[in-house]
């Protein structure tokens, strides 16, 4: 299907795009990072204590929020991978519902849960008649960990239970014939054996709360800043662009790390052991202690559900009384003048910016699909590995590295929709990738030798057979793509000028404003944010084929 | 009937110092169904793909009817091929699936709607019409599969192990239906297989191939009762295999663990000189000797095994360093397992084979 000079371009366009939007960044970052060839700024950063401490408080709040996603989520992961219980399937789904929401929403979903007017403070003032709000969670290293065990519990739920899933009961029925307890079943046999995922889930879990940006801006307030806030307060604010260079390099250099651990290990998870299938390994629980963890499993997604839930009844409610002004307002209202557009402008940049992100992103990803291929040797695991770099850098990263790199040598991309647009399709190109090769990969030689036995020409088989086998994979990742793009924040909101704004950075500056009605409209935005990715979300597991295209 | 309707003609093929296919030569008449057997490996898969023009022969022709198609692509030669791994098109429902090729043969949607019906029916499963390929069974995957390849009425039907994964007891009823359509059709097939209960229960003749050459070709019983090479013996199932070596003294008579022993079916080609053969005793020609036979027409043994299976015993019993496989039935009184029994063979039924390949190959 593939001719040579097809398979030329398709490299030779990629390799442009990769040079653009990764090479050239992460070069021009590094660059400033050692300004005038001194390392002036490096000594700087790191004898700093603010910086310093910055780091720290970046690494201990990863490592606390992966240590109790997995403490909450191993034993919810067994439950969902032994047993049976009515609605597991749904229940399973719903674990992923947080995780595929923009940042933002999830935020604002908390806010309207346990903020300080939120839903359980208000019915505990009412109750007890209290004048303050009892619960004071907002800028708390609390109410960042919690929201990050919220949006990360089902990466365990989604490696770790899938792996056990898989692994044969039988394993572990012959050591205890062999004499070893039930302890030391777990310790000597599960453990190690489900240990390859564990770390891949903890390792990836550490990567995106090692650069969580929108939860910790958001919920931590002024006392508490990640290297990705610091990078972009440094960037934005205090225009300290070397410094923020060494945070970037600090950061990416950590994440990168950790990425190819995560590789490594979800690799071995896969390979490492009998692997039966899920129905074979499943029983009704039976003892009281089965029965607790599988109702426990229940209350977990209730909770995790909660502040979405929260988010959609507190933007109906507003001083005790149902209203839609929340949402009214965000049609009517053109006073906004901080804002230089409306809600409504915003709703329609993010659909445009979403739409001309696919219209970018498809085509880079069916590419990348098909030089990738069916076969695979070491050229193209490392061309796939270059491919998937964006996912280890983080949003406030790339946002940087377009920042200074499309400001230099002539070259003046700032402040225009362009930039946006790459920068929004860069970081979505590799879900549209991972959504096309497992479809592609089930289109075998011998399934296009089977059409031609049958008198199919090659224009035959790529009409009727590879194209639309691949079809369903594209639209996935179209959808896939739109999605990124209408929930992305970090990157935007460094890159967009005010005319630009996109539904997060309204609602982010709503935030920055007081009064209930600003809050109203950001719970309304958020809420319709959260609507848009729903149904963005329902549409990739309908179209996606069986068991294809997951992470 | 035409009798070269196919001629596969001197088909050689090297992969990377791996010979494939060595001078193989086959011809098919119309309505023939042939059956490749042998180890995997052995070349069966290639000399099909070679067939269906999905690979290049390094020489060699192919040709119908005497007119060569070797410069034809796959799918202008008309020929069927259904796969080992089936490859149903997993996007196409059904009848989709079973109509693709008649589609590519630009043949109207009334046509092919009668057409699928037909084929659905002759594969009994009218009902699966639009069925998603996903869930099917795997034996309707077969036949659906097999009623895709026979839609565009192929020339020459290529089978690659169609059995492929499925359990002993379907393959049984599976092969023995797709015969009676291959038959019923009158279709020119080529069926491979590496079972030799399913090549000859489908087949008209059989083409037993090792390591890349065609070893021997013919109707399963001519294979079965007179084997050209050890190998084809060892694949028909004979168990007792015995070196043995031609006397001087007489044309028919061997130096075996036995002793001296005349076989009175001996081929010619031993006769000139001294040679090394394997002599191949059918299990049916051992018996346990009664009492009332002759004192030097039985040899004693030890019995090693018994073991109950199909209504018989399965008797294993050493003679000197040989041992000998053989069935007996219920009536015989078995001694205890390392008693001595006496065996007598029935030398009529035996058959010796050169080990030298050339004395036959030539």
């Amino acid at each position: 299907m593939m001719t040579h000079s097809w398979k030329f371009w398709g490299a030779f366009l990629l390799i442009i795009f990769l040079a653009f939007t990764v090479v050239y960044p992460l070069i021009s970052i590094l660059n400033l990072s050692f300004r005038g060839n001194s390392n002036m700024v490096w000594i700087d950063v790191l004898t700093d204590n603010y910086y310093l401490d910055t780091l720290v408080f970046t690494t201990w709040q990863a490592i606390a929020s992966t240590l109790l996603t997995l403490l909450i989520g191993i034993p919810s992961a067994y439950a969902f991978a032994r047993y049976n219980f009515p609605g597991k399937r749904l229940l399973r789904g719903l674990t992923t519902v947080p995780f595929v929401m923009p940042p933002l929403v999830i935020a604002l979903g908390f806010i309207a849960l346990l903020g300080e007017k939120g839903i359980i403070n208000s019915l505990l003032q009412s109750m007890f008649n209290l004048d303050d709000a009892p619960l004071r969670l907002m800028n708390t290293i609390y109410a960042i960990l919690i929201a990050h065990i919220i949006y990360e519990f089902t990466i365990v739920v989604r490696i770790v239970s899938t792996a056990w899933a898989n692994l044969d009961p039988d394993i572990e029925n012959a050591a205890r014939m062999l004499g070893a307890s039930q302890w030391k079943v777990f310790s000597k046999i599960t453990l190690p054996l489900l240990l390859p995922a564990i770390i891949a889930a903890g390792s990836l879990i550490f990567v995106f709360t090692f650069t969580s940006f929108g939860v910790v801006l958001i919920l931590g307030g002024a006392n508490y800043a990640t290297l990705e806030v610091s990078i972009y307060t440094l960037a934005a604010h205090l225009l300290e662009l070397p410094a923020a260079g060494v945070l970037t390099v600090i950061q990416m250099t950590i994440t990168i790390v950790l990425m190819a651990f995560y590789a490594r290990y979800q690799q071995r998870a896969a390979l490492s052991f009998n692997l039966v299938p899920n129905k074979a390994t499943t029983m009704h629980p039976r003892g009281k202690f089965d029965k607790l963890l599988c109702v426990s499993n229940y209350i977990i997604v209730l909770i995790i559900l909660s502040p979405l839930v929260a988010l959609i009844v507190r933007s109906l409610i507003s001083d005790g009384h149902i209203t839609l002004t929340g949402f009214t307002n965000l049609f009517s209202n053109e006073r906004d003048s901080f804002f230089f557009v409306s809600p409504l402008q915003a709703i329609t940049n993010s659909l445009l910016f979403g739409a001309c992100t696919v219209a970018v992103a498809v085509p880079i990803g069916i590419i990348s699909g098909l030089l990738l291929g069916n076969s695979a040797n070491w050229r193209k695991a490392l061309l796939d590995s270059i491919l998937m770099l964006p996912l280890g850098i983080s949003a406030v990263t790339m946002g940087f590295g377009f920042l200074i790199a499309f400001n230099q040598w002539g070259l003046n991309l700032t402040g225009s929709w362009t930039i946006i647009v790459i920068a929004h399709a860069t970081l979505a190109y590799p879900f549209v990738l991972r959504s096309i090769l497992p479809v592609l990969r089930t289109i075998t030689p011998s399934l296009r030798e089977a059409a031609q036995m049958l008198g199919a020409s090659k224009g035959n088989i790529f009409t009727r057979i590879e194209l639309p086998i691949l079809w369903r994979g594209i639209v996935v990742g179209a959808v896939f793509a739109f999605a990124v793009s209408l929930g992305e924040f970090g990157a935007t909101l460094l890159l967009h000028r005010p005319e630009h704004t996109t539904m997060p950075i309204a609602i982010f500056r709503y935030l920055g404003q007081p009064g209930e009605s600003n809050l109203m409209q950001a719970l309304s935005m958020s809420c319709i944010l959260m609507f848009i990715s729903t149904v963005g979300f329902v549409a990739i597991e309908r179209l996606r084929f069986r068991n294809l295209g997951s992470f | 009937m035409n009798n070269d309707f196919i001629t596969i003609k001197a088909i050689n093929k090297t992969y990377e110092n791996h010979i494939a296919l060595n001078n193989v030569n086959l011809t098919l008449g119309e309505g023939d169904i042939v059956s490749l057997l042998g180890p995997s490996g052995c070349g069966k898969t290639t000399l099909l793909r070679i067939v269906a023009g999905l690979e290049t022969p390094d020489t060699g022709d192919i040709m119908i009817q005497g007119n060569s198609i070797a410069n034809l692509q796959p799918e202008a030669r008309k020929f069927g091929l259904m796969f080992q791994d089936l490859v149903l098109f997993p996007h196409l429902n059904v009848s989709d699936n079973i109509s693709f090729g008649l589609e590519m043969q630009g043949i109207s949607r009334q046509d092919t709607k009668g057409r699928v019906d037909e084929l659905l029916s002759l594969v009994n499963l009218t009902q699966l019409r639009e069925r998603k390929i996903q869930d099917l069974s795997g034996g309707e995957r077969q036949r659906i599969a097999l009623a895709r390849a026979l839609a565009p009425n192929p020339r020459l039907l290529m089978l690659d192990e169609p059995m492929g994964a499925l359990d002993s007891h379907l393959r049984q009823t599976l092969y023995i239906q797709i015969r009676d359509i291959l038959k019923n059709l009158g279709t020119t097939a080529i069926y491979v297989t590496h079972d030799r209960n399913e090549a000859f229960a489908v087949s008209d003749y059989s083409v037993i191939m090792n390591n890349g050459h065609i070893i021997q070709t013919g109707p399963p019983h001519e294979i079965y009762s007179k084997p050209k090479t050890k190998f084809v013996a060892q694949s028909m199932g004979f168990q007792n295999l015995v070196n043995v070596y031609l006397t001087m003294e007489s044309s028919k008579t061997f130096t075996t663990p036995f002793g001296l022993i005349t076989i009175p079916s001996t081929h010619n080609y031993l006769s000139d000189r001294e040679l090394e053969g394997t002599l191949v005793i059918p299990e049916f020609s051992i018996s346990l000797a009664t009492s009332d036979i002759a004192i030097d027409s039985y040899f004693e043994g030890i019995l090693l095994r018994k073991i109950f299976q199909d209504g018989n015993y399965k008797i294993q019993v050493r003679i000197g360093e040989t041992i000998l496989h053989f069935v007996s039935n219920l009536e015989i009184n078995l001694p205890p397992i390392g008693a001595p029994v006496q065996i007598s063979i029935d030398w009529s039924s035996v058959i010796v084979i050169p080990n030298d390949l050339k004395t036959i190959l030539g």
